[in-house]
């Protein structure tokens, strides 16, 4: 089930200016990214995050076993408080929307690269510096092997994107064709 | 086999290959959330205006309706195969378009505006017309003062129409509707053939692509499509592309009215295209109103009509019309017009509906068909005490005017006293008189298939149905009676039927009437 960004966006938010007050950001968004990374490799703990067949007492019991100690005490807490408000199926969407929340804090902007051959370190290094240069933010860049664009990359910053593919250069010559 | 040198194809593709810009540019995009019923979720797309062209990688493409929160809701203009979740989506900064030029003309497009007819491509200079653009404002429009001759005697004499009107033709299914529409359209060759063509625009919504290929077809065998344009969204496009094909058919019928000339555009029909429209909406969750259309289906019908219009003679005041396309500004012409004739199906009737009393409202008057007139052999089938023009009365020419003043009072009298008919010999002379005048006329008025009327035949034989000409000709010999006066004068009294033609209804021409009829009618008297 998706939850509106007005839900998630709320909890997210005073879940950062509380970290902040308490000086935990750091430790906090380890656990949060902890959580996405948890969620985006195992999809049963979002099927049982979000069942409505399992009762709320069990899946802050079940969900305690899984995190306790390892987390910090605001997120555990925070686990807690979900549970009781019967939220716990945002979990990974609020999670998500921390990061993002986060990232514009520290002025990190996300970008993700896309090639048809595994990068060497130079050349991401390069993407890196040319992403800072033309955001003017510190950044965050994800790599993605994808072998049908053939050759060529395809830069993605958030809703705008660089095509340089040869898969979009041949479909555009395949267009003009036409 | 063909002899084609290698060397020459790959100069050509060369040629081509070289005009190709390879630079990678900064493209705004989403990614699709959801995909189904033709309808697209996506997320990202920040920037995109509402009615733009998005597309997907696959090709196809989809226009943004739905701005919301946190996602965007389009519509898609093709095939959802191939678009999966995930996929990512395209900006194109685009509206969307047609283009149109004079080599549209005689061609049968879809609502993208690309040829269906397999003749290939729109040949010439053509233009991009927005497909939604808004009405041109008070100024720019000038009262409606030509005639449409659509060649039918019951509509040119008492529901005349004119140029920049917009005139509904409504009634149930199998009464005629298409066919008065398709009628209006041939009858338009006489003003092609004398070099002042009216453009006709016939948009099918929703239709059986066979219906679509039989109405070509009868457009063909009337020498009409040198002149027309067929839009057609068939029942198997997708509802987007039907609710849209009536904007397209408005944007091509705008390129020849702000080219100065007249256009005629036929909407078939409006309420398959209110039905689509409401499948989209509800389809991207908006809420649903009355019969579960959507809150501005009325705005979808008045926009659209909205559009046809009689532009300012004025060259000056036609040149500051708003919202024109960039490409066609220095192309304006004053005096151009856009005469809708929008079509809408009843069930049973009942006008009182939410989308036929909608579309009444919008326009200036209607032609109303009744299935009881249709069965019993009243073809055209319409229903002359409901059917009205509100502006038209001013596009009459004169002598249409004069002649046909009387007839719909007569025929108003005539159907109060019709149910009397049956007493016979019983009635006093006058309502004799008055419904057995009533009887000829309706004979008069009736009109096969596919043969349109001129309007000075028109006069002709309307002047002498209402002045009692008829009285010596048995009802049942009316309409060959009216044919022979029609070849008699054609033959005989040429100079007449010109001046009839012209407006001009003098001593003379009536004179000549009286006599042709009173010697027609001589042989019946035995």
């Amino acid at each position: 089930m998706a939850y509106s960004s007005r839900v998630t966006s709320r909890y997210a938010k005073s879940v950062l200016e509380l970290a902040e007050e308490t000086k935990v950001l750091d430790p906090v968004k380890d656990d949060m990214a902890g959580i996405v990374n948890l969620c985006e490799s195992n999809v049963d703990v979002v099927l049982f995050l979000n069942s409505p067949i399992i009762a709320h007492e069990t899946k802050e019991k079940i969900l305690s076993t899984i995190f306790s100690g390892k987390v910090n005490e605001l997120t555990s807490k925070f686990i807690t408080l979900l549970t009781k408000k019967g939220r716990e199926g945002a979990l990974f969407e609020i999670a998500k929307n921390f990061l993002e929340l986060y990232n514009i804090k520290k002025g990190v902007q996300k970008a993700t690269v896309y090639t048809a051959v595994k990068l060497d370190s130079k050349l991401k290094a390069s993407f890196e510096d040319l992403v800072a240069k033309s955001m003017n933010k510190k950044v965050d860049l994800k790599e993605e092997v994808k072998e049908d664009l053939l050759g060529g990359f395809v830069l993605r910053i958030e809703d705008q994107q660089i095509d340089s593919s040869v898969k979009s250069k041949l479909q555009d010559i395949k267009k003009s064709l036409n | 086999m063909l002899d084609v040198r290698p060397d020459e194809v790959s100069a050509i593709l060369r040629e081509q290959l070289s005009n190709f810009k390879s630079e990678a540019e900064l493209e705004e995009v989403g990614t699709v959330l959801q995909i189904g019923d033709g309808v697209a979720r996506i997320y990202g797309l920040s920037g995109v205006q509402a009615g733009e062209l998005i597309e997907f990688e696959n090709g196809v493409e989809a226009m943004a309706l739905n701005l919301e929160e946190d996602n965007v809701g389009a519509v898609l203009l093709g095939d959802s195969a191939g678009i999966t979740e995930g996929a990512t989506v395209k900006r194109t900064k685009r509206i969307a378009s047609v283009k149109v030029g004079e080599g549209i003309v005689g061609r049968v497009v879809n609502m993208l505006g690309q040829p269906i007819d397999g003749k290939g491509p729109i040949e010439g200079e053509t233009f991009e017309m927005p497909i939604e653009r808004k009405a041109p404002g008070v100024l720019f429009r000038q009262p409606v003062n030509e005639p449409l001759q659509t060649g039918i005697k019951a509509i040119d004499a008492m529901i005349p129409i004119g140029r920049g009107q917009r005139e509904l033709i409504i009634g149930d299914r199998q009464t005629g509707k298409s066919a008065i529409a398709i009628d209006a359209i041939i009858n338009q060759k006489e003003f092609y053939d004398k070099g002042e063509p009216v453009f006709c625009v016939y948009v099918a919504v929703g239709q059986k692509a066979s219906t679509v290929a039989g109405i070509v077809q009868a457009l063909e065998k009337g020498g009409a499509m040198p002149y027309t344009v067929v839009v057609s969204a068939a029942a198997s496009d997708p509802t987007p592309m039907q609710f849209y094909a009536p904007f397209t058919g408005a944007a091509v019928g705008e390129y020849f009215r702000d080219t100065g000339r007249p256009a005629l555009v036929v909407y078939d029909d409006l309420s398959k295209q209110a039905v689509a429209y409401r499948e989209v909406s509800l389809l991207l969750r908006r809420p649903p109103g009355r019969e579960a259309y959507p809150g501005d289906v009325f705005y979808l019908h008045s926009r659209l009509l909205e559009r046809a219009c009689k532009v300012n003679a004025n060259q000056d005041i036609a040149k500051e019309m708003n919202d024109l396309p960039d490409s066609l500004k220095d192309k304006v012409k004053g005096g151009g017009s856009l005469t809708a004739l929008p079509i809408i199906e009843t069930q049973g009737g009942d006008v009182s509906a939410y989308i036929p009393t909608n579309v009444i409202s919008i326009t200036d008057g209607q032609i109303f068909l009744e299935s009881n007139l249709f069965n019993s052999g009243i073809r055209p089938a319409i229903n002359v005490g409901l059917s009205v023009s509100r502006v038209g009365g001013n596009a009459q020419i004169k002598s249409m005017k004069k002649v046909a003043g009387t007839l719909k009072l007569d025929q108003a009298q005539f159907r109060e006293l019709e149910a009397f008919a049956k007493f016979g010999s019983d009635l006093d002379d006058t309502t004799r008189l008055t419904i057995e005048r009533g009887q000829k006329n309706v004979e008069i008025l009736k009109q096969p298939q596919y043969s349109p009327v001129a309007v000075e035949e028109q006069v002709a034989i309307v002047y002498i149905s209402t002045n009692g000409l008829l009285d010596d000709v048995p009802v049942d010999k009316v309409r060959e009676f009216e044919t022979t006066l029609i070849d008699t004068l054609k033959a005989s009294h040429k100079s007449t039927l010109e001046a009839l033609g012209a407006g001009k209804l003098t001593e003379e021409a009536t004179t000549v009437l009286r006599q042709v009829a009173k010697d027609l009618s001589a042989k019946y008297l035995a």
